[in-house]
């Protein structure tokens, strides 16, 4: 066996089509945008080359990109703090078996196939001034016409929620799969010990979903890294910049602005933020899953 | 007494269920509501919940007027079928190579390939579009596939790879002491295992097809080629729009994914018992 | 299971050779003397008549030279634009003719030499039929690039009947729309003004419009051309009169929260008294149906703010047309093709709706929807247009523009921020 899986050509066979596929269309695409970050370019005229002073720029001479960065983070944040663990609550409770499991996966998928353009329209109306959600606070006895989404302050907030509940359906079937995938065997053994219910979830199901929980980080920290969809729907990144996230000015920049040459460099910076954070996931769970490997 | 709580418990959490149910349901319910209705009633904030005044079902023949939208709809439909094979099997052997097999620029490959979903697909816009030009390869359906396809492989490989990782080594080896050659253990042995996997893969891998916009608008010429959310999108004016019709247009293109998923769902779920078993 | 995956595997392998095949073997090759032009347009939208008249127009075309067959490729609007300039950081190859906006975008087009001049392939006929003075969006250093289509008008409509109710009068100057305003605020649910500023260039409406009404035309535009310097003591009051609406509640309680789509959605469905916006805003409320609105609608120029303000002055203008892409095979048919539909399409302006001809037709009043016919009234008393500052600048220093225009109809507005921000970018055109 070990012979067959160091055979330099079966190795080759496997890995090589997706491999240079990938690095035909994607990664050369990348670092044509890296090699654009160096010019002032308008992204059709004449090129003139700038060195690094585009990306030195980003940090140095634009609050808007600054303040975007910082979006992305509680964006991050609010995916990591509420969406992963209420994807994992209904993940442990749908798996576990109770009536109508099938009917409930397929309904909580629902807001995850349908498009965000959809979900921004429809969460646009909510956060009017005279929308679903003042209506609700007013039977609560709080009456207000704020006007969410035109606000600079609350703008930024209320694209987060439609965001970070648009994908705890993705996050809640993959953790349901890795769940499904732990074998009975291990329960069994927990129940003999005398750890159920909660007990057995964080003793058994938590560790043991450890890879299946680090993708799902590493997806809803990339995604809310690069995240664009629902916020160019449902502000624009606006008011004045108030909910602007790196994909979203970078868009700006790239077509509404013709400034190419700063836009791409903006791309290129979000790729080596989005690697940064996934090696410092992959060293963090890297302990996780020795730790679990003692079970 | 303990098992009046036992009950107690099963219908609060069958009544936590059904609510959280009706929320994630709520989006789907309001589009429809939105696709039968005129502009000055989905414009209005206070009529979010409230029935069409007029039932404007002719949204839905006006959609379909003409039949390209049909047209349009069987190549979204070709676009994310081959696209989910495709990536599917090229991400299924890459992961097996990445995971199982032993060679020492395993890991740079590895993160090479995860570069991959964190790029941002609006900046590699241009210079991909001006790659696939220089290839000759923006015509025709491949124009739009080959871009498809190679943007679904990372996700899929990482996926997968942490299912491999989860497959006991022993049935390989089995085989492999049985005399199977690694052809034979991949496609006889580990891709029945994988299914599961492969199946999350498939779903995530449609629906990123099936929804994408940027480069269907960009990449494709002739509108014989075109996919359905761009065929959608064709029904904006530029200062003034039916979105009713839009409406129609995206339950016309939603209602299938929702479909898929019911039937590949259920696969994960029979798949999935019979492998914990055997695991 | 072995044989299904041989046979997924088989079924992905030929599917991927019919396509290949599909793909090559589709380029306009001239065999038989047919030339192939391919246009690019915006008129896509199946529920509106200008995308009929526009596929009748090209139909008829190809019917009276039969050697030229047009493939017409239509996108939204939106997408149309990215799609533009993705094409034309290359040669653009799919691309003979194409729909664009005049003057600011299509001079960075022309800039990087991109455009065909039409100057050759134009008629003396044809061009005396242009009705005088239309042209100039569409020429640069003496070349003529495209041929205008119609012209479009800042209007102020006004829903008589919310008027009538809160007793107040259509106004013509700043302290009557201030006054009406205020009444109108009394009217339960009524904003007075929807102005759609989410929409950057919709903000951008207002302060244009202020800015024309204080500073005056002719001199708004020098100062646009880069002729002029942005210090007109009028570029700042128009700035802090804008505010003012803002902070009176002239256009409702978040002028920031709707876009062009809701706005217009409020004045059809009587939630709003006035609307300002272009002219192709009366299509709408002519064909909407289930409003009726489109009984009591009175039309306005912006009011004036100066009492020696020239009336003549409006905002609008030519402001797009067909253009023909330098590197095209057939620079000829595909220049004497753009010439036709932009005169095809020109002349039945009126009545389509669209805009205010910029061809010298007869058009039979009867078949113009009534809304049109009030605003034709007005057309005729301008003199000087100011187009659109988002259509003459260029793209970045547009995009700041508008964007400050939005910060003044927010708390704190910063006129003296709005103004230097002004003077960094227009000064450097």
């Amino acid at each position: 066996m070990q012979k067959l899986y160091s055979n330099k050509l079966y190795i080759a066979v496997f890995v090589l089509p997706a491999f240079l596929a990938f690095v035909c269309i994607g990664i050369i695409p990348l670092f044509i945008t890296g090699y654009y970050g160096l010019f002032d370019y308008d992204g059709i005229g004449e090129k003139t080359f700038l060195g690094l002073q585009n990306y030195i720029n980003l940090f140095t001479n634009d609050p808007e990109f600054i303040k975007a960065i910082l979006n992305s983070f509680i964006l991050a944040a609010a995916s990591l703090f509420i969406q992963l663990p209420l994807s994992f609550i209904l993940a442990v409770i749908l798996s576990k078996g109770v009536k109508g499991e099938g009917f409930f996966r397929t309904i909580y998928f629902v807001p995850v196939v349908i498009s965000s353009m959809v979900i921004g329209q429809l969460f646009i109306r909510i956060f009017n001034s005279e929308g679903l959600f003042n209506g609700i606070l007013g039977l609560v006895g709080i009456h207000t016409t704020q006007a969410w989404l035109a606000d600079t302050s609350t703008a930024f907030f209320a694209t987060v929620v439609p965001a970070v509940w648009q994908s705890i359906g993705y996050h809640m079937l993959i953790m349901y799969a890795g769940i499904k995938n732990i074998s009975p065997d291990y329960y069994e053994a927990a129940r003999i010990d005398g750890a159920t219910g909660l007990k057995a979830t964080m003793k058994i199901t938590l560790p043991l979903l450890a890879p299946v929980i680090k993708m799902c980080v590493t997806f809803a920290l990339v995604g809310s890294l690069r995240a664009f969809d629902l916020i160019y729907v449902m502000t624009g990144g606006g008011p004045n910049h108030a909910s602007e996230v790196p994909a979203t000015l970078m868009y700006s920049n790239l077509f509404t602005k013709g400034i190419y040459g700063y836009g791409s460099a903006q791309a290129f910076f979000i790729v080596f933020e989005c690697l940064l954070f996934s090696l410092i996931i992959n060293r963090i769970f890297k302990r996780a899953e020795d730790n679990a490997s003692m079970i | 007494m303990k098992k009046e709580l036992n009950t107690i418990k099963s219908t609060g959490k069958m009544i936590i269920l059904i609510l959280v149910a009706v929320v994630q349901l709520f989006p789907f319910f309001w589009l429809i509501l939105f696709s039968l209705k005129s502009n000055t009633e989905i414009f209005d904030p206070e009529k979010i919940l409230s029935l069409p005044e007029v039932w404007h079902f002719e949204n839905y023949s006006m959609a379909l007027q003409g039949g390209s939208i049909v047209r349009y709809f069987f190549n979204s439909v070709l676009y994310s079928v081959v696209t989910v094979v495709a990536s599917g099997l090229l991400a299924a052997m890459a992961a097996y190579g990445l995971t199982r097999m032993e060679w020492k620029l395993k890991g740079v490959v590895a993160a090479i390939f995860t570069l991959g979903i964190m790029m941002p697909v609006q900046a590699t816009l241009l210079p991909l579009f001006q790659v696939l030009d220089a290839t000759g390869l923006r015509n025709g359906y491949l124009g739009l596939m080959i871009p498809y396809i190679v943007f679904a492989i990372p996700m899929s490989i990482m996926v997968l790879s942490s299912f491999y990782r989860s497959v006991p080594r022993e049935l390989e080896e089995a085989a492999c002491i049985d005399g199977c050659g690694i052809f034979r253990t991949f496609f006889s042995i580990i891709l029945p295992i994988i299914r599961p996997a492969l199946a999350t893969a498939s779903i995530f891998a449609f629906m990123n097809t099936w929804n994408e916009l940027l480069f269907a608008n960009t990449f494709v010429d002739d509108e014989a080629y075109r996919t359905l959310p761009v065929g959608i999108m064709t029904f904006v004016g530029e200062h003034s729009t039916n979105w009713g019709l839009i409406g129609a247009g995206l339950v016309i293109a939603t209602i299938p994914i929702v479909i898929i998923y019911f039937i590949l769902s259920r696969q994960i779920q029979t798949s999935m018992t019979v492998g914990a078993v055997k695991g | 299971m072995k044989k299904r995956i041989l046979a997924v595997l088989l079924s992905a392998a030929m599917c991927v050779g019919l396509l290949a095949g599909c793909g090559t073997g589709n380029k306009d090759t001239a065999d038989d003397g047919q030339i192939t032009l391919d246009v690019w347009d915006i008129w896509t939208d199946p529920s509106s008549s200008l995308t009929k008249a526009f596929e009748t127009a090209v139909a008829e075309y190809e019917e009276e030279h039969p050697d030229i067959n047009i493939e017409l490729h239509g996108l939204d609007s939106d997408a149309y634009k990215t799609k533009m300039s993705t094409e034309f950081a290359g040669k653009a190859d799919g691309i003979d003719v194409f729909y664009y906006w005049a003057p600011g975008m299509i001079k960075k087009l022309i800039d990087a030499d991109k455009v065909l001049p039409i100057d050759e392939y134009v008629t003396d006929d044809q061009l005396a039929r242009v009705k005088e003075g239309s042209t100039q969006s569409f020429e640069f250093d003496g070349k003529l690039y495209g041929l205008p289509i119609d012209s479009y008008m800042v209007i102020l409509f006004c829903n008589q009947e919310l008027f009538d109710e809160a007793g107040a009068k259509i106004p013509t100057t700043y302290d009557e729309l201030l006054d009406a305003a205020k009444k109108l605020q009394k009217l339960d649910g009524v904003t007075p003004l929807a102005l759609g500023a989410k929409d950057g260039w919709l903000a951008g409406f207002l302060y244009e419009s202020l800015a024309m009404r204080e500073v005056g035309a002719e001199k708004v535009n020098q100062v646009l051309l880069g002729k002029e310097a942005f210090d007109d003591e009028g570029f700042v009051s128009a700035a802090e009169k804008m505010n003012e609406l803002y902070t009176a509640g002239v256009l409702g309680e978040s002028p920031l929260e709707d876009g062009e789509a809701e706005a217009n959605a409020k004045f059809l469905g009587g939630r709003a008294a006035m609307r300002l916006t272009g002219s192709w805003f009366a299509s709408d409320i002519d064909s909407s149906e289930d409003s009726n609105v489109k009984d009591h609608i009175a039309v306005t120029t912006f009011p004036l703010t100066k009492e020696d303000g020239a009336v003549t002055d409006y905002g609008g203008g030519s402001n797009s047309s067909f253009f023909v892409n330098k590197s095209t095979d057939h620079p000829k048919e595909a220049a004497e093709f753009a010439a036709y539909i932009c005169e095809a399409m020109g002349s039945q302006a009126l009545e389509l709706g669209s805009g205010f001809t910029a061809w010298n037709v007869e058009t039979d009043e009867s078949k113009i929807s009534p809304t049109f016919v009030k605003m034709m009234d007005l057309f005729e008393n301008v003199e000087t247009g100011v187009l659109a500052w988002d259509t003459i600048l260029d793209s970045n220093p547009a995009a700041i523009h508008q964007e400050a225009c939005q910060t003044l109809l927010a708390d704190p507005a910063d006129v003296d921020g709005f103004i230097a921000e002004h003077q960094d970018v227009i000064g450097k055109q």
